[in-house]
């Protein structure tokens, strides 16, 4: 069960970047015929960060404790001591920024560019927060595999 | 002077986005080398992870309620380049913070 959790929680996580990149491409784009639509990617974004930071936090909260034994015995501490303290604090830094997407989307985009310009950076950093997570994550799997094996 | 075009509620939540996650990272160094705080904090929740996040989210809540509401709901005084350069500098400053603290810590 926790496996499928893990996967969930790594799923959501991609597809909250692609709503990213949704927001962002529509947002190069905006006019008041594509407004709605940025609007809706926006509050996906962040029902999708939701859903990946709550299966994540239930995950590492319940589950990931064997795996960071497992970790600190093997050859990369790292995976844990760097990697997963780092995200466990970062990854909380989509939240608010998730929820700041679709207050930025609610002003009138077509016609102010500061709005505009104001959410791509925060479509853009959330992306690149996301890729990091999602290596980040990596990384840690790698640790956990790398302690599980013979030496 | 403000010359924003943005709406109150963007310019309340930009400028709480930028103080909750500053002191997110800043509480991350607190809890890490303060073991009362880090006590305290695994007793009000499961975790000490869970407490740190409904702080975080609470402050950037009811902090961007609150400014959204100043200025006679036109939200805080700031201009929109202002907002933009106060959220990106504020995230990469939270995101710096961390990372160097743990990177500190190996």
């Amino acid at each position: 069960m926790s496996h499928i959790i893990l996967l969930l929680h790594a799923s959501t996580g991609m597809f909250f970047i692609f709503a990213c990149v949704w927001v962002y491409v529509e947002t190069l784009n905006c006019t008041e015929k594509n407004l709605p639509r940025i609007r809706s990617a926006c509050v996906a974004a962040a029902a999708l960060m939701w859903a990946t930071f709550i299966i994540g936090g239930y995950w590492y909260v319940y589950f990931y404790a064997p795996d960071k034994a497992v970790i600190l015995k093997g050859p990369w501490p790292i995976a844990h001591n760097f990697y997963m303290e780092f995200k466990e604090h970062v990854l909380m830094m989509l939240l608010p920024l998730s929820l700041f997407m679709p207050i930025v989307a609610s002003n009138k985009l077509p016609s102010i560019p500061s709005a505009r310009k104001l959410l791509l950076w925060a479509a853009g950093m959330a992306i690149i927060i996301g890729v990091v997570m999602e290596g980040a994550g990596a990384i840690i799997s790698m640790g956990a595999k790398l302690g599980l094996m013979p030496a | 002077m403000n010359s924003s075009q943005l709406n109150g509620s963007t310019k309340g939540f930009g400028i709480s986005l930028a103080v909750s996650v500053v002191f997110s990272a800043l509480l991350v160094v607190v809890k890490e080398t303060n073991e009362g705080l880090m006590k305290l904090m695994k007793t009000v929740t499961v975790h000490h992870w869970v407490t740190h996040s409904l702080v975080f989210v609470g402050l950037f809540l009811v902090l961007g309620f609150v400014l959204s509401k100043s200025n006679d709901g036109k939200g805080v005084n700031v201009s929109d380049e202002g907002l933009l350069k106060t959220v990106i500098g504020s995230n990469v400053l939270g995101a710096a913070i961390i990372a160097a603290f743990y990177l500190a810590e190996l």
